[in-house]
């Protein structure tokens, strides 16, 4: 009686299995159960390498299919706030680790408190992500991928305008110097560059010139303090690039479209750029260049620590499923992008497998550990919109050389924001 | 007999007539449909978003006319406005006229005509994004044509972008505009030049007529309404840019060509309000139905004398 009881009993799981398996063949191929397909969003910046991370981790993972989506930067924010509203989310997100506050205030990522406190390697994450990630004692986010600022000079142009071309500018005085010298040269040869109507691009290279010097435009808890004495020393020195002719006049509307691009072309002489700059320059092995810290007024260093944090969305219908593929991107992955030329999160994969590729890719990963991210729920408003009260400042500053008037203005305006967006 | 023969075909008339009316009726339910879901639903949602404190993301609260109070005190979209009714001012009757003078050219059948007509209207194929992008490049001070151009004519070294200088680059946003339009505006005059009578014109000519004073007694004023649609769509198009200024301009130098469309979509998607930029689609919307109903009065009443 038992028996056939467990004869029927078999029966009826094999039964269960075959119908669930034939009824699934219809959408695979193979006699395996189909893959779940889980959506994973990434922004523009991240264009060059993202598709072959996820191709990676499905060769690896044919249970599960990830889908990568690239939205561009300038829309990142409004497509996936709508699409967290509307239900088109997501499973899992890389996202600007600056905009992770105000997502995770928003609710719109899933807590991964308790997962993070099991991680073994909790204490080699990269410390900006981390800090970004948290709100409210809780981690919406883990680090994805790294991205530090620093100043790129070209040897060729040092040398040839009677320079050391071995070292790299120390102070803002040392890189006038030879921002002059570079400038001299004649011809359309200029000593420095920037992108001065792009919020994002500045906060990344000229942030990191006032936080050196002492100054900063937003407190730790988030309250604006853009008429900081030390900003200015920064703006000034801007001012002084561009009103002696030392930058090309292609800097003031440029909203990001040449970034760094006018340094890769071997006529300009300094460029402050990210990690993601030295794969750029591969293409164009003739430029001889270095990389050194971005220095204060005096002296000193600034970074900005940025790059990508990694988030799974409130609500995905996978979540198992993007726990796994977030596994990988902190593990597996990390040595993977290591060879796609990628700043790792980890100091131990950077140690292992970014650094050794190249002596500049020190520079990069130590300016990890000093670097500076600031914390802003009110980020989109504050700098990366075209009209923000930074990009007003470092316009009417650096081009209009009207530089209390412009850290006033932008007080003001950032004030009244932040009231807005708490 | 007869009469009542009379009411049954008056009968049959009505029903046939009460037909027509239900066909119609019917044909018209999908265009009805289409404006019921597309264009009345949305616009009472912006409405009733208009009253509320409405973030990108997190809590709404009913405010009731707090955004359109701050609207009126708001020196960003006051300086939009103005801004657009500037750019109103200037490319509406500079469209209007390249438009004519290209109509009145090659209003022929002639095969150059023709050849003339079909290189007019090119640009208006290309799509509004790619033209913007066209003519960011034709003018950047590196590597676009315009400024090496005049570079190569000896007009000094085209260094400063034009972009950068403000009624500059208001005018390459209006000549690219125009570029783009203009053969538009052109088609419609001239299928509506075509279309007036040929013995009107020759009579006109027989009473001695013709060159400018053909123009404006005869030709003009047979192609009212045709001016008139044109000039709607035009100052309407030109109140609402967005697009050309997004992508060539970015609103600067320093904001100063900041469109009210372009504000809209600032407030709403990078300062996160979009309660307040419902508020200024609302404002906007009813400016703009405002003007057009002045233009309909005042072009329609001009027809009846």
């Amino acid at each position: 009686m038992q028996k056939t009881n467990k004869i029927r009993v078999g029966t009826a799981a094999v039964l269960a299995v075959v119908l669930g398996v034939s009824s699934l063949i219809g959408f695979s191929s193979s006699a395996n159960a189909a893959p779940v397909t889980i959506n994973f969003w990434s922004r523009g910046a991240q264009a060059d390498f993202i598709a072959s991370v996820g191709a990676e981790f499905n060769k690896i993972n044919p249970n599960i299919q990830v889908k990568v989506t690239t939205i561009p930067d300038a829309e990142f924010v409004q497509k996936l706030s709508t699409a967290s509203q509307s239900g088109s989310a997501p499973d899992i997100t890389s996202v600007d680790l600056i905009l992770v506050p105000y997502f995770a205030k928003n609710g719109v990522f899933e807590d991964l408190t308790s997962y993070t406190n099991g991680l073994s390697f909790k204490s080699k994450l990269s410390p900006a992500h981390m800090a970004l990630g948290l709100y409210n004692k809780k981690q919406y986010a883990l680090p994805f991928t790294a991205e530090a600022s620093v100043l790129f000079w070209n040897k060729d142009l040092f040398k040839k305008a009677g320079l050391d071309p071995n070292k790299g500018p120390k102070t803002f005085a040392e890189i006038e110097a030879a921002a002059k010298a570079i400038t001299a040269l004649g011809g359309d040869y200029k000593g420095f560059y920037f992108s001065g109507a792009c919020g994002g691009c500045n906060i990344f290279t000229f942030a990191p010139l006032m936080w050196a010097s002492g100054g900063d435009i937003l407190t730790a808890a988030g309250q604006p303090t853009f008429t900081d004495k030390n900003v200015a020393k920064a703006l000034s020195f801007y001012n002084r690039l561009w009103s002696k002719g030392y930058v090309a006049k292609s800097a003031k509307t440029d909203n990001g479209a040449s970034f760094a691009a006018p340094f890769a072309a071997g006529k300009t002489g300094m460029v402050g750029a990210g990690a993601f700059f030295v794969g750029s320059l591969k293409a164009n092995p003739e430029i001889n260049y270095g990389v050194t810290p971005l220095p204060g007024a005096t002296g000193g260093k600034g970074s900005f620590a940025g790059g990508d944090n990694i988030a799974i969305l409130k609500g995905t219908k996978n979540p198992v499923e993007a726990k796994i593929f977030l596994d990988w991107a902190l593990n597996a992955g990390q040595k993977f992008i290591a060879t796609k030329a990628i700043l790792p999160i980890r100091s131990d994969i950077a140690a292992s497998d970014y650094v050794p590729q190249d002596p500049r890719y020190k520079v990069m990963a130590d300016a990890m550990a000093y670097g500076k991210t600031p914390y802003s729920v009110a980020y989109t408003p504050l700098i990366a919109d075209g009209q923000s009260p930074w990009v007003k400042m470092l316009q009417s500053a650096i081009f209009d050389g009207k530089i209390a008037a412009a850290q006033a203005a932008a007080q003001k305006q950032a004030l009244a924001i932040v009231k807005k967006q708490g | 007999m007869a009469s009542a023969n009379i009411s049954v075909t008056r009968n049959r008339k009505t029903s046939f007539a009460k037909k027509r009316a239900r066909a119609g009726f019917y044909f018209v339910i999908p265009a009805s449909i289409f404006v019921l879901v597309f264009f009345l639903y949305p616009f009472l949602n912006v409405i009733w978003m208009s009253f509320q404190d409405w973030p990108l993301l997190g809590e709404r609260s009913w405010i009731g006319f707090e955004n359109y109070r701050t609207a009126f005190q708001d020196i960003e979209f006051i300086n939009s406005v103005k801004f657009t009714l500037l750019y109103t001012v200037i490319v509406t009757p500079l469209l209007f006229f390249t438009a004519l003078g290209m109509a009145l050219l090659i209003k022929g059948t002639s095969r150059t005509t023709k050849f003339f007509r079909t290189i007019f209207f090119l640009p208006v194929v290309i799509g509004f994004g790619p033209a913007s992008y066209l003519w960011y490049w034709f003018v950047d001070s590196r590597v676009g044509p315009a400024p090496q151009f005049l570079r190569i004519l000896g007009f000094g070294d085209q260094e400063e972008q034009w972009l950068g200088i403000m009624p500059l680059a208001l005018f390459v946003v209006i000549v690219m505009v125009v570029w783009k339009f203009a053969a538009f505006q052109m088609i419609l005059l001239m299928a509506a030049i075509q279309g007036i009578s040929k013995e009107i014109l020759e009579a006109a000519e027989i009473d001695g007529a013709k060159g400018f004073t053909l123009l404006r007694t005869i030709t003009l004023p047979l192609i009212k309404r045709t001016i008139s649609l044109v000039l709607i769509l035009s100052v309407a198009g030109s109140l609402l840019a967005f697009d050309q200024f997004y992508i060539i301009t970015g609103g600067n130098p320093n904001g100063s060509t900041l469109t009210t469309v372009f504000n809209i979509y600032r407030q709403s998607f990078l300062q996160f309000q979009l309660g307040y930029g419902a508020a200024l689609s609302v404002l906007v919307a009813i400016a703009l139905m405002l003007i057009s109903l002045i233009q309909l009065r005042v072009l329609r009443g001009d027809d009846h004398e």
